[in-house]
């Protein structure tokens, strides 16, 4: 028997509702809303100084992720000096050793030897969806010295992307997935920081300043938890005090054949028009046919011939992708499925 | 699936008409007491809580955004930046930058929300600190923000910066940046002495050029700074996320000053400080400098400063640059073991390229005047005839000093003994005379007159006003910055300004004298005494005067 | 349903709900945790979240990601170092995907005429349902900085547009775009920093545009569109302001500016800026200092150049005190009219004389036409020598 009567209602929601209604205000909660967040990151960023080369920045930061003192940051010029030390929240002061090196991500893992300190668990940034609050904690223009906390802002989680992007004219070699969030971190000192959550716990560290590819503008994202993850536990990252020979890329397969060839008008900007397609080829079974222009493979798209040459290394065989073309003025979706390359 | 707003402020879906039963259910039980409700908010109370926030913020800033100023050279508004009104009247605060350009004239032109462009007149500056006062002119009354405590700030909280960025304002409606706040006490470094922001408050909030002079507000709607620099890198002068304003806490001391016409100047110590291991130690104090005066020594362990704890030489500069010359501190050091409060007066920071400014004495005898009208309707209500009965016999004294000006007003006084021994002499009464007389109204304000700038006693901003008579006299009065109540006066000389310290005693009720009618005073060597006034007339020769008196 | 239950049972009823409501309530207010601020807060900030994510989903269905493929590439930077350069650096584009709007369910789509600068051989559009099209180009819009699209698709999606009288500064502005390659819109938030800029013809945010979100919406907290994201209404040249890129200062032009242009942009007209060959007075009137110059109640014409204002008999030191009836009594005002208008368009403007008031009728004409009648060689319409509308 429910209670349909109007007027109950209205007084049993009445009576709910003041605790409601008069919850938020703007004393002084409202300032808190990112205390915990504030307070877990500037326990758990070191500042760090070391050497420097040309514009290169002599300062940097790092996120502690154990308590006896393991701290990752980013791979810099800044790490190359002799006397790499580490600043804490309360301003000690200590000297920094490099335990490893990653060049895909571009991180670095340091040593300093202290116990008992705040870290932060390397968990996942999983359930962080686009729109949720973030906070970079950073040592941005070294504007915090000695145990002054270091900066912080808050922003949103923009989205998740595959990061394709130059640093200083070079590309970048890391092209995995970075959180990208609409806070400005691309400034000299920020790299290195923690990106938090609303609840104070890391979901990113703070990249490299990279200029993506796709934007030609800065572009600000740090590496997701479970990719910093990856290199604390030491999974394919070579470890020692020495700087390791320069690592060589993995040697790609042969491309897998396709039979397809690209018409290129050389110049700057070349469409991915095909000129020929080889008979019983992959390309062929497909649908494919001369003049059609590839527009993007499995979502992402193509431009030029080198975008597509580019997509085409990374096939491997029985890989079955969606290809979109545009034929005359109709857009065509294929699918090709890569076979073995012939002994 | 494709929704579409079906009306507007609401999405319909699937499951709205869930959660309208869910409601329905939720208040049976409640009212049936049956079961502690969990607060299992659906999406139409996430948006309802969001947009009462949204609003309130909405409605703070559009009261704070009346008092942003768009600040021009000129009437072609070919270049300028902003500024914020702090007193009904039109006074208001900007960068000494943003003026700097106005010096020789003096004149600019400000525009309000209110679509309209205002003279603007700079009166003082503090290029060190790089603030500046204006008055703009033209209306009754403007709208202004009131000054919060910015030692309240706390990292993360929300805050706003109102200003005309780019001069994008056409209209001169602000343009409103939100952020938060990034640091406290941050330091940025100027040009020499000027622009030094020694305690500043590092803020997300965009700023770029434009910006400069225009308020950084809390989500109350009050002032907590000024915002006037932003770090800038290799994209040029654009926002990268990195803003810094001038603390109200700080210019408030110099506030005095700049409603004066002052030129301000910075304070210093003339004593550096260096980490020895945990301490921090004065490890440099130059002879005669003010730390030196006020009970330094060399070696001395600085543990305060204005019982603010003071742990490193950033810190300490963080403190002591912002202050005013002749300030008052209390420090508090420690010395073989044992804790000692020194106290020191200031000395000046000599600025070099300072600019040249001539402090407007029309502005300066203006604030004067404010003052010690303020002194009078905070004392005594409205100013007029005062005449007290009280009982007791006293010797009547006329004052030796010719006391009647043009305009024919006469001034008796009838006064007790005073408490200690020796009893009253004309020489102290005269001296008491110099002080109370001018607090009547009695003597015009010109030549010889000072508003000085600011003091600080026990805690409380003072404006501080001088006056120079005859043979190298001088008396000061201190009246409260706020209230406007008199906190004390002294008279002294050249070599000694305040050698004699007047203030008024506590008050008796008496429905007729309605200003102090006690009054002591001490001297340097520690000696006081009280003077209680019994009798007082006040006679006015002309009546017509005193019509011109009332406000 | 009342009539199930007898009379004096329901009274009873009631009553037994109200004195056991009230008990509720005390027992609620009792296991109040007594001011606990955070949860408030956590309250607060989680559903400040909630609402930003179902902003974005209520309002991505209307965004489209706009591929395109060829075109001419924008002026190189400088030469190697040592040489000299070329030509002014500027702003190199990229050839990543941007961002359009839905603007009318038949398949029209608006962007920012950034994102057209070169003019490629190809566009494709990708809605958010994955479905993908090939797109025309139908016409530009260069006051506003806008260009139209057309696919073959029917009954699209179209956002909620709000006028710009329910807008308010300070209140959330969010701003989404595809740039970045994302699967769905990245997003930035920020504020309504102002209204009316650009001559009225945009609204004001601090939330971060860039080249991976120009073309896209800005919108409210319930996904409402404000307007379409533009470096900056420039109008001459489409990448003016892209140097403010993610600096706080963005722009959106209005949605109520959108809707009116809109369908003289579906009928192909390419819409430029109307002019009549008057140049004003730049200085303001101030309180308390009366100036003849400086009218209070209109805008006196500094200089009237060979073109329509002259042919209907305007002259310097006229005083523009209406516009198609409207008072106008700042230059801002009567630039924020002007702005409006295009060539071929005809303006009512209403004058004072000597103290005598009058009117004429204008028709505006295109930048070229007055180039053409003042005898002058091509100039960029951004230099103050140009009789354009007013002060850049």
């Amino acid at each position: 028997m429910m209670p349909t009567n109007r007027g109950t209602c209205a007084l049993a929601c009445c009576l709910l509702a003041g605790p409601v209604l008069g919850a938020v205000g703007h004393g002084p909660s409202a300032n808190e809303l990112f205390a915990d967040a504030i307070d877990a990151g500037r326990q758990r960023v070191v500042k760090l100084y070391g050497a420097t080369i040309g514009r290169e920045k002599a300062y940097g930061c790092g996120v502690l992720v154990s308590a006896d003192g393991k701290i990752v940051t980013v791979l810099s010029v800044l790490l190359e000096g002799r006397h790499v030390r580490a600043v804490l929240w309360d301003g000690r002061e200590l000297p920094v050793r490099i335990l490893a090196r990653d060049e895909r991500r571009q991180l670095a893992l340091l040593k300093i030897e202290a116990g008992h300190l705040p870290f932060f668990e390397l968990t996942s940034s999983g359930d962080l969806t686009p729109g949720d609050w973030v906070i970079a904690a950073t040592n941005a223009f070294k504007v915090a010295e000695g145990s002054e906390p270091v900066s912080v802002s808050v922003g949103l989680l923009a989205g998740r992307a595959h990061l394709s992007a130059r640093f200083r004219a070079r590309d970048f070699p890391y092209d995995g997935p970075v959180l990208l969030t609409d806070l400005i971190v691309t400034t000299p000192g920020c790299a290195g920081g923690a990106l938090i959550d609303a609840r104070g716990r890391l979901v990113g560290v703070i990249g490299k300043p990279v200029v993506g590819k796709l934007t030609n503008t800065w572009v600000n994202c740090a590496l997701p938890v479970e990719e910093v993850a990856a290199l604390v536990t030491a999974g394919d990252v070579r470890l020692g005090d020495a700087p390791p020979e320069p690592t060589t890329r993995a040697v790609a397969e042969k491309p897998a054949d396709l039979g397809l060839l690209l018409f290129d008008v050389g110049g700057h900007v070349r469409p991915a028009y095909v000129e020929r397609v080889r008979p019983d080829s992959p390309a062929w079974k497909a649908g494919l046919r001369p003049n059609d222009l590839l527009v993007s493979l499995d979502g992402q798209p193509i431009t030029t011939c080198e975008d597509f040459e580019r997509l085409a290394t990374r096939l491997r065989a029985g890989q079955r992708v969606a290809l979109v073309v545009k034929r005359g003025e109709q857009l065509q979706m294929l699918e090709l499925t890569v076979e073995p390359p012939p002994e | 699936m494709v929704v579409r707003n079906t009306r507007a402020g609401r999405l319909e879906s699937p499951s709205s008409g869930r959660m309208r039963r869910a409601r329905r259910l939720r208040s049976f039980w409640a009212a049936t007491g049956a079961i502690q409700v969990a607060f299992a908010y659906g999406a139409d109370d996430d948006l309802a809580l969001v947009r009462q926030h949204e609003a309130a913020r909405v409605e703070t800033l559009a009261r704070a955004a009346h008092s942003v100023v768009c600040i021009y050279e000129d009437r072609e508004r070919s270049g300028g930046g902003s500024g914020v009104v702090i007193a009904p009247d039109g006074y208001g605060l900007t960068n000494f930058h943003v003026v700097a350009s106005m010096l020789e004239s003096r004149r600019g032109f400000g525009g309000l929300p209110d679509g309209k462009l205002y003279p603007l007149r700079v009166l003082g500056i503090d290029p060190g600190g790089d603030v500046a006062m204006f008055k703009l002119d033209g209306a009754e009354r403007f709208d202004f923000l009131s000054l919060a405590d910015s030692d309240e700030l706390r990292a993360g909280q929300w805050v706003a910066a109102l200003g005309n960025p780019f001069l994008l304002a056409e209209d001169y409606t602000p343009t409103i940046t939100l952020g938060v706040v990034s640091g406290l006490h941050r330091y940025q470094y100027g040009q020499g002495n000027l622009l030094e922001y020694a305690d500043c408050i590092q803020v997300s909030t965009s700023i770029n050029p434009g910006n400069s002079g225009g308020p950084l507000v809390d989500m109350t709607g009050r002032l907590v700074g000024v915002v006037g620099r932003a770090s800038f890198e290799e994209r040029g002068r654009v926002n990268v996320g990195l803003g810094y304003a001038v603390t109200t806490n700080q210019i408030r001391r110099f506030l005095p000053a700049l409603r004066a016409g002052r030129l301000c100047e910075h304070g210093t110590l003339g004593a550096t400080v260096e980490l020895l291991g945990d301490e921090l130690i004065f490890h440099a104090v130059q002879s005669l400098s003010a730390a030196e005066r006020g009970g330094v020594e060399l070696g001395d362990g600085l543990v305060a400063i204005n019982a603010r704890p003071v742990r490193t030489p950033n810190e300490y500069n963080n403190v002591v640059a912002v202050l005013p010359a002749e300030w008052p501190v209390s420090l508090t050091v420690r010395r073989q073991g044992q804790l000692r409060t020194p106290h020191a007066r200031l000395a000046r920071l000599t600025l070099r390229d300072v600019p040249l400014f001539v402090p407007d004495l029309d502005v300066n005898h203006a604030e004067v005047r404010r003052l010690l009208v303020g002194y009078e309707q905070a004392d005594r209500g409205a100013p007029g005839r005062r005449v007290a009965s009280l009982h007791g016999q006293a010797r009547t004294w006329t004052p030796s000093v010719p006391s009647t000006p043009p305009g024919g007003w006469t001034f008796t006084l009838t006064a007790a003994e005073a408490v200690s021994e020796g009893g009253p002499d004309a020489a102290l009464l005269t001296e008491w005379y110099d002080v109370v007389w001018p607090l009547l109204g009695g003597p015009e304000v010109g030549m010889g007159w000072d508003a000085r700038g600011g003091d600080e006693l026990d805690g409380r901003l003072a404006a501080v006003v001088e006056r120079r008579l005859e043979g190298g006299r001088r008396v000061r009065w201190k009246f409260d910055f706020e209230s406007h109540e008199l906190l004390e006066a002294t008279v002294g000389n050249e070599s000694q300004p305040e050698s004699a310290v007047w203030w008024p005693g506590p008050r008796r009720p008496c429905a007729e004298l309605r200003w102090p009618h006690v009054w002591r005073r001490r001297t340097a060597d520690g000696a006081e005494l009280e003077i209680r006034i019994e009798s007082c007339e006040v006679a006015f020769e002309s009546a017509e005067r005193v019509e011109e008196r009332a406000p | 349903m009342s009539n199930l239950v007898p009379k004096q049972h329901r009274l009873a009823g009631r009553v037994a709900l109200l004195v056991l409501g009230g008990a509720a309530a005390a027992a609620l207010w009792a296991q109040q945790p007594a001011s606990q601020p955070g949860d408030e807060v956590i309250r607060l900030r989680d559903a400040q979240q909630q609402v930003f994510r179902a902003a974005l989903r209520a309002v991505a269905p209307c965004i489209v990601r706009i591929d395109t493929i060829g075109g001419a590439m924008p002026v190189e930077e400088m030469g190697a170092p040592g040489e000299e350069p070329v030509a002014a650096p500027t702003f190199r584009q990229a050839d990543g995907p941007t961002t359009g709007v839905i603007a009318a369910a038949d398949g029209y789509i608006l962007t920012s005429s950034f994102n057209f600068v070169r003019d490629p051989a190809v566009i494709t559009i990708s809605l958010a349902d994955g479905r993908r099209f090939v797109g025309r180009l139908i016409a530009r819009d260069r006051p506003a900085g806008l260009t139209l699209l057309k696919i073959d698709a029917r009954n699209l999606p179209v956002p909620h547009w709000l006028p710009r009288e329910s807008l308010r500064p300070g209140q959330w502005a969010l701003v989404a775009g595809y740039g970045h390659g994302t699967a769905t819109p990245a997003l930035s938030v920020g504020v309504v920093s102002a209204l009316d800029r650009l001559d009225g013809r945009a609204v004001q945010t601090d939330a971060k545009t860039s080249p991976a979100n120009y073309g896209g919406p800005v919108f409210d907290i319930e996904g409402r569109v404000m307007g379409i994201c533009v470096p900056k209404a420039g109008g001459e040249d489409e990448i003016a302001g892209v140097e403010w890129y993610d600096s706080g200062i963005g722009f959106a032009i209005h949605a109520d500016y959108v809707r009116e242009r809109l369908p003289r942009l579906q009928a192909g007209q390419e819409l430029e800026r109307g002019l009549a060959g008057l140049r004003f007075e730049s200085a303001e009137p101030v309180v308390g200092v009366p100036d003849p110059a400086v009218p209070e109640d209109g805008v006196r014409i500094v200089a009237v150049a060979p073109g329509p204002a002259a042919d209907a008999g305007l002259r310097p030191d006229d005083v523009i005190t209406h516009l198609n009836g409207r008072p106008v009594a700042r230059l801002r005002a009567l630039r924020r009219e002007l702005v409006r208008a295009a060539p071929g368009d005809t303006v009512q403007i209403g004058f004072r004389r000597a103290g005598e008031q009058a009117a004429v009728a204008v028709t505006l004409v295109r930048v070229e036409e007055l180039q053409a009648r003042a005898g002058t060689t091509t100039q960029p319409a951004s230099q103050p020598a140009t009789p354009t509308g007013g002060p850049p």
